[in-house]
């Protein structure tokens, strides 16, 4: 299997000591506004292509797996999963906001470009494909989950 | 005035959780080395042009170092928080790297490995170097403890606000959104139930918002101190099954000491 790589974006400008503030400020002065938006949190979707060529149904890209109890104290599953979900959420904040840096946003559309092609294995396993080597191309899109129609971003084809 | 006897317990019972918390941050950073790897999602040369003089620790190789530090360092936070003692520099030192790791953690990933959780411990660890820092006065002693009891009354307020000014919450439809969210896995089970009771919802919904709101009152004395802390670690072991929030549970676990310090302070 050839290793999926980003193709299409521009290389991220380089900041130095920006990111260092920026994450210091951010841990020390959190925002500890949790859970503050129902009905539109964005979702990370994926589809495959099928061999004649149409598309096939869209499906999230980010399912955490099934917990136990001792879960509850380690998930290193889920926490990547959350972890996903957060770049998601930042870069769909990034393409709302008018006032983004536009360098900033490029950089997580790439990111999340990357995320959706890791979880392709798994939901074409998902979908009873042994072979991943049989899709050619493929899609991710962000939603906001309140509406299926409501498009944040939607990739062209991807090559495989 | 400061009482010895409680400021000791508290950051005894603190530095074990917190050392607790750490290591298990580092433990599950290890096993998701795929999704820092080359063929994962933050792949070192996309995110080095960020990193500028952190280049090296946050290198593949150089961020596992930094990860085998951080479980050392929990290792000698919990020693020093299980023997207690005063002048102790090596446990404020061990504080002090576990703060900077996970500030060095949150780089790697760009942002937060895990949002508020990642802010929580960091404030934790930020504390307990100040409670533990060698032969400074009681105030910046009791600062340490007092600034993360200050910061996690604030968490639980401005969580608890927000939610508040929310209809959604206080019709219960934001808890059914949120369960029936595929990133939380929440148990099939519980989504069912969520749809199929809107006033289980509703009520959930609104003590969430009720007892994020009266964080405050762990402040005044020791029955509400207590009955505060005992219902806010249950809330943290509910999102934790519920909505597999592990780190939260942990990061607010050591926190929640410190609200005992600061009632025994106020009080």
């Amino acid at each position: 299997m050839v290793p999926y790589r980003f193709r299409t974006l521009s290389p991220r400008p380089r900041y130095r000591l920006r990111l260092f503030i920026a994450t210091l400020l951010r841990l020390c002065f959190p925002s500890w506004a949790f859970f503050d938006r129902a009905g539109t949190l964005p979702e990370l979707q994926i589809r495959r292509y099928a061999v004649d060529k149409r598309p096939v149904t869209w499906q999230s890209a980010l399912i955490a797996p099934a917990r136990r109890w001792w879960h509850m104290f380690s998930f290193p599953e889920g926490t990547q999963v959350l972890a996903t979900q957060s770049l998601v959420e930042r870069y769909c904040q990034a393409v709302l906001d008018s006032d983004a840096d536009h360098a900033e946003t490029v950089h997580l559309q790439r990111l999340v470009e990357y995320a959706a092609a890791c979880a392709l294995p798994a939901a074409w396993k998902a979908e009873g494909q042994p072979e991943a080597s049989v899709v050619l191309r493929w899609q991710w899109r962000v939603v906001l989950d309140n509406n299926n129609d409501d498009v944040v971003h939607e990739s062209a084809g991807l090559p495989w | 005035m400061v009482d010895p006897v409680a400021f000791s317990m508290v950051v005894r019972v603190m530095s074990v959780v917190a050392a607790a918390a750490a290591a298990v941050n580092a433990a599950e950073l290890l096993t998701m080395s795929r999704v820092l790897s080359e063929r994962g999602i933050w792949r070192p040369t996309t995110m080095a042009a960020s990193w500028g003089a952190f280049r090296v620790l946050l290198s593949a190789t150089g961020f596992r170092a930094v990860l085998a530090l951080q479980l050392l360092a929990a290792l000698g936070l919990a020693l020093g928080g299980w023997r207690g003692g005063t002048d102790m520099p090596w446990v404020a030192a061990c504080a002090a790297t576990l703060a900077s790791i996970t500030l060095l953690s949150a780089m790697r990933f760009g942002h937060t490995v895990n949002g508020g959780s990642d802010a929580m411990l960091f404030t934790v660890l930020a504390g307990l170097t100040l409670a533990w820092w060698p032969s400074a006065s009681s105030v910046v002693h009791e600062a340490g403890v007092l600034y993360v009891a200050a910061q996690l009354t604030l968490s639980y307020v401005r969580a608890g606000w927000v939610k508040l000014r929310e209809r959604d919450w206080w019709t219960g439809r934001a808890l059914r959104a949120f369960t029936a969210f595929p990133a939380y896995g929440v148990p099939i089970g519980m989504v069912q139930a969520a749809s199929q009771h809107p006033f289980l919802t509703r009520l959930i919904g609104v003590s969430a918002i009720l007892f994020e709101l009266s964080a405050p009152l762990a402040w005044w004395q020791p029955i509400t101190c207590a009955l505060f802390i005992t219902v806010a670690i249950l809330f943290h072991i509910g999102t934790a099954v519920i909505f597999g929030l592990s780190r939260f549970l942990l990061a607010w676990s050591a926190a929640l000491p410190s609200l005992w310090y600061a009632m025994v302070r106020v009080a």
